[in-house]
């Protein structure tokens, strides 16, 4: 906890030299780096979000922009990625699909970890709720994702909003369990303890000490959950209930092309590899996370 | 945005009328073949099989080969009778004998009497949503078991037009199911299948109905009348959603039939070795729909301005249907199809003229919502276009995709908050000015029309053809020019059939009654 | 024993409970007007109300929760909608078709999962470790629906091995319905195939990075093949726990697959029941669900129990 009173205390900052010893979170950065599947993971994540960020200026074209004459052309030096069957350019899509499919990814999976930790920090910290909190979090736990997920997002309407509201709600139970586990562990230790006696409140504790703890489990299950949303968000898609078209996103675009699929393989085949490379991304991250910050942190999201 | 899709579509046109007549006009020479059980791969299913409430198409796919009605369509869907012997119709059009043929029997083995018939107009008046039709009868009279008398208090010119409808069709049921609540009845009719093995969402199966009566005046099959014959032992419907499945299983041999393929679709199957793909005209025609109680599509300007910009040939290509250009709301060839004094408003492709109209309608950049759905792709796609086309005339436009029964819910109430939005009509083309009616009051929430509403009145009060066809011209201007609709195009309906399905016949609705299995 | 698993369903059935209530609400939320639908396009505005008056589709919400809710006290999940029938009688019909294509998916991942574990654990960090490893990445990564369509064009256009779609029942011909289950399982498997895989060789490198069984190697008293026994069982137990987690996934997953390959099953009948706004379906459906998922899920303590002996219920 030494770096953390250090950046606590601005005015020792500036006047003591830096520590010896590396900070933590240096020496983790390290480690993450030396991390292969990190590395590799942490890059296509990289490539793939500057693409989406640097995408009006890759391609001149709207990711709508219809063109009738030009449909169904296969993959060329004009359009890499080939035409759909409005002729829309689907590299273009797929580029500008990065943003909503990776923003729907992002969003949920903060969401869930948002709402993971409060339900999970309630259900530590109050231990008299913990029975009921917890029992509801199993009883939604026993519906599949995807099945909640469908639900909501259908009485939500066809939004990108709801698309994110109804996966992150689907993920908050397992972000619960986690975060609830971690805060139990670190609740009984004996800094926290001490922490109670010198009078610290509740709320003190629970930012202070118990929550950055929790960090580790949470961040390297967001990391899952962003991989997950990625792929429930196709298949939502692909049930015609995810972001309404024409907005682009990797589900859509596929679900749009299927009808095609032998003659126009293109429309399905590069919005699928790229769900797959994101969510391999993503997971190969995740994978490198929990090895460097939680080794113990078992694979059960 | 030009395109070269007539010849396209000629061309596709004309190789689905080389291939239809080839293989079947040398099948019917054959002789037919006995038993087997015809695989048809169906994109769902139905729900429910009351003909009194049936309105899809896949419910009516197999009420047709369950039950009969007393008139039904003949291959060129015009009135005949089928249960029926003949009909006579009084001086005054008021008063309608059918004289009903001997010695009919349900599936169930019992005989079809006049009570049997009386029992289902009764019930009929109560539970269908197309009951309108019998609202002016007067009463009925059953003399004997062999007559039905159906007495108006006013003229209808078209009423025995109207009994033909095969959206809730008058298909005739035992009296015994006088008073089973809609959706409810016991599937017991005297068409030349009867329903077999029903697994809901999964497969349907009608079985050769053994104790089937045919017409013997008539040489053969005739659309939903004639002479009809079984030659299969049982057709079984498999609902198959994903249309690559049905592809799939067109291509592995799995279905012999199979039906909702898009334009591209059919063309994978193309030179596929024993698999002959068609489409089916007529089908149904596709419209763009204009709210004209909701701002800003109330003022008529505005969507004629949305007309104008209307690209017929993209969003023919959009829709990814096969589908064919007319301007008339009925079909080529047929009694109120209209000449050119109704084109005028169609594939008009006018940007200039559609600014010229909103600047006169005083449109100032008001949002214009279009809505479709996702469950339709070929709505959907139509609508993106449709969208793009209005943007470039300048309007604000916004695009609301929900799922279909949000759509087809907005669609006949008027809420939701839309302007634009498109379906497809099938049986109302078909059949004519009355079946009309509903639909054009309804999806564009017409009120106070008098131009409709005097038209109308005049058709059903016209004996003679020419003057109701004088009346529809009227109605069918007023709609198109006051852009309530627009009228997209005639689609086909794209299908595939085993070579080795022999005796197929085009129609409306696929048909299983003399055809055979050539193996 | 039994007095865990009482107090489990005890536990179980408020909880059923508000997820019944929320799914009606949510239900009733939704746009779109289930009485048009049945009644047809052509229908008119009288005969849609009458057929929502049939319905009890007129009465206020409240008075709709509060009929439902009684007729379930009294076992009565109501009557769909679209189908025109029980809603308890069309969910046991589509139960065998999920439950088949659930249990073949999960027969193939089990074996499968918990192999390519041991193989990549053994090896590790040899390239058959890699190797195995980007295959299990790769099988939680890729979109089963798009390995579903590109499967079928491969497997039963191309090559014609496989039915492109549709269901044998069990009862009809044996073959007949694993050859229409296998290739729907087989997409269906793969996520939890790799799932499983990444999780059973993490639950084997654990136990054989402990530091006794590190010395033990280093002295090579134990052989490497009892190390290995004791790591794959212990990596069992792991795969126990989160069976009922895979199970669930794979029925989660079976909703796509069966919209593809047109299996009649639980999933295909609880979107279309959403699309259709089938109402009572989709609460009967998401409380049979809940209920089985509990049932599951107790099952799978009980063989906890008894796998690991050192667990014990009181």
């Amino acid at each position: 906890m030494t770096d953390q009173t250090a950046i606590q205390s601005p005015s020792t900052m500036t006047t003591t030299a830096p520590p010896p010893m590396p900070s933590r979170s240096r020496v983790l950065i390290r480690k993450l780096w030396r991390h292969r599947s990190f590395r590799l993971g942490a890059g296509i994540v990289l490539v793939i979000v500057v693409l989406a960020l640097l995408a009006p200026f890759i391609t001149d074209g709207s990711p709508n922009k219809m063109s009738l004459r030009d449909r169904f052309t296969p993959p060329s030096a004009e359009h890499p990625f080939g035409t759909d069957n409005f002729g829309r350019d689907i590299f273009t899509r797929v580029l500008y699909g990065a943003r909503i499919s990776l923003w729907i990814g992002f969003a949920s999976a903060m969401l869930a970890a948002a709402g993971g930790a409060i339900v999970g920090m309630a259900s530590a910290w109050f231990r008299r709720l913990d029975g009921i909190i917890m029992r509801i979090m199993d009883a939604l736990l026993a519906f599949p994702a995807i099945l909640l997920a469908i639900g909501i997002n259908a009485a939500l309407g066809p939004q990108v909003t709801s698309v994110i509201i109804a996966l992150a709600s689907a993920y908050v139970p397992r972000m619960a369990r986690i975060v609830r586990a971690a805060a139990l562990v670190i609740r009984e230790l004996d800094y926290v303890d001490a922490a109670r006696v010198s009078g610290a409140g509740a709320t003190r504790i629970i930012f202070r000490h118990i929550l950055p703890n929790c960090m580790a489990p949470l961040l390297v299950s967001v990391t899952f959950v962003f991989a997950y949303a990625i792929l429930a968000e196709a298949a939502l898609s692909f049930l015609g209930i995810g972001p309404p078209p024409p907005h682009p996103s990797w589900g859509n675009i596929i679900a749009e092309g299927r009808d095609y699929s032998v003659e126009a393989w293109w429309i399905m085949l590069f919005p699928g590899l790229a769900i797959s490379l994101a969510a391999l991304g993503t997971n190969l991250l995740g994978d490198g996370l929990r090895d460097v910050l939680d080794p113990r942190l078992k694979m059960e999201q | 945005m030009k395109h070269l899709t007539p010849r396209n579509l000629m061309l596709a046109a004309v190789s689905a009328g080389a291939l239809m007549t080839a293989p079947f006009a040398s099948a019917l020479a054959q002789e037919a073949k006995m038993g087997g059980t015809v695989i048809y791969a169906n994109n769902s299913g139905p729900g429910q099989l009351d003909p009194q409430m049936a309105a899809s198409l896949v419910e009516l796919e197999v009420i047709q080969h369950v039950f009969e009605a007393l008139v039904a369509m003949d291959a060129g869907y015009a009135a005949k009778p089928m249960l029926a012997e003949s009909w006579e119709v009084s001086e005054d059009g008021k008063t309608f004998t059918f004289k009903l043929r001997q010695g009919v029997k349900f599936s169930d083995g019992q005989e079809m009497t006049s009570a049997d018939v009386l029992a289902t107009f009764e019930r009929y008046a109560e539970v269908s949503p197309g009951k309108a039709t019998l609202a002016d009868v007067k009463e009925y009279r059953t003399p004997d078991d062999y007559t039905f008398i159906i007495e108006l208090n006013n003229l209808n010119a078209v009423f025995i037009d109207q009994l033909k409808t095969p959206v809730y069709p008058f298909s005739i049921l035992p009296a015994s199911q006088r008073d089973k609540p809609a959706r409810e009845i016991d599937v017991i009719g005297t068409g030349p299948f009867k329903l077999g093995e029903w697994v809901k969402d999964s497969h349907l199966i009608i079985e050769k109905n053994e104790a089937y009566v045919p017409r013997e005046d008539a040489e053969g099959p005739d659309g939903y009348v004639g002479k009809k014959t079984v030659n299969v032992d049982a057709v079984r419907y498999n609902f198959v959603p994903e249309g690559n499945s049905r592809v799939a299983a067109m291509q592995t041999g799995e279905a012999d039939i199979t039906t909702a393929l898009s334009k591209d679709l059919l063309a994978r199957l193309e030179g596929v070795e024993g698999v002959t793909p068609i489409t089916v005209f007529p089908y149904c025609q596709n419209y763009v729909i204009l709210h004209s109680s909701n701002a800003p599509t109330d003022k008529r300007e505005i969507r004629q301005a949305i007309r104008k910009v209307a690209g017929i040939e993209d969003l023919i290509i959009a829709s990814g249907e096969s589908a064919r250009k007319d301007h008339s709301m009925s079909y080529p060839g047929t009694d109120y199809h209209t000449g050119e004094e109704n084109a005028k408003w169609y594939d008009e492709n006018d940007i200039d003229g559609a600014m010229a109209l909103l600047k006169e309608a005083g449109y100032n950049g008001e949002e214009i919502v279009v809505q479709s759905n996702t469950n339709y792709s070929w709505m959907r796609d139509t609508m993106l276009v449709l969208a793009e086309q209005m943007k470039a005339a300048g309007m604000t436009v916004k695009v609301d995709i929900t799922d279909w029964t949000t759509n087809a819910s907005n669609l006949q109430s008027g809420g939701g908050g839309w302007n634009v939005s498109t379906t497809g009509f099938c049986s109302n083309a078909l059949l004519g000015p009355q079946q009309w009616q509903t639909m054009i009051y309804n999806f564009p929430h017409i009120e106070g029309n008098t131009v409709l509403d005097d038209a109308y009145t005049k058709f059903y009060a016209s004996m003679d053809l020419a003057d109701r066809q004088a009346a529809w011209q009227t109605i069918e201007a007023e709609v198109l020019e006051g852009a309530y609709m627009i009228k997209v195009s005639d689609r086909g309906s794209n299908r595939a059939i085993a070579d080795d399905l022999k005796g197929f016949r085009e129609f409306n609705m696929n048909i299983f009654w003399d055809v055979w299995l050539d193996r | 024993m039994t007095k865990l698993i009482a107090f489990r369903i005890a536990q179980a059935i408020p909880v059923m409970f508000v997820v019944a209530v929320l799914t009606f609400l949510l239900m009733h939320l939704l746009p779109g007007d289930p009485a048009t639908i049945i009644a047809g396009d052509a229908a008119d505005q009288e005969s849609i109300a009458q057929i929502r008056r049939d319905l009890g589709l007129d009465q206020p919400v409240p008075v709709q929760l509060w009929l439902w809710i009684t007729n379930l006290a009294q076992g009565d999940f109501g009557r769909s909608l679209m189908l025109n029938q029980p809603v308890a009688e069309a969910v046991m019909q589509r139960l065998p078709v999920t439950l088949s294509l659930a249990f073949v998916a999960f027969v193939i991942t089990i074996p499968v999962g918990i192999a390519l574990g041991v193989i990549a654990a053994v090896w590790r960090d040899t390239w058959v470790d890699s190797a195995v490893m980007i295959l299990a990445l790769v099988g939680v990564s890729v979109p089963n629906f798009w390995i579903a369509i590109l499967s079928v064009i491969l497997f039963s256009v191309t090559l014609g091995w496989l039915p492109s779609a549709g269901y044998v029942p069990l009862h009809d011909s044996f073959s007949g319905w694993l050859a229409s289950l296998l290739q729907p399982a087989v997409v269906l498997a793969l996520f939890q195939i790799g799932y499983l895989a990444r999780m059973t060789r993490s639950a084997m490198l654990e136990v054989l990075d402990q530091d006794y069984i590190r010395t033990a190697r280093a002295k090579g008293v134990t052989p490497m093949r009892t190390i290995l026994k004791h790591a794959f069982r212990n990596s069992l137990m792991q795969v126990v726990t989160v069976s009922g987690y895979i199970l669930s996934l794979l029925i989660g997953g079976s909703v796509v697959i069966e919209q593809i390959f047109a299996m009649p099953g639980i999933g295909r009948l609880l979107v279309q029941a959403i699309m259709a706004r089938d109402y009572p379906v989709v609460q009967g459906t998401m409380l049979l669900l809940g209920f089985a998922f509990v049932f599951i899920n107790i099952v799978i303590d009980i063989v906890y129990a008894w796998v690991d002996p050192r667990v014990r219920y009181d």
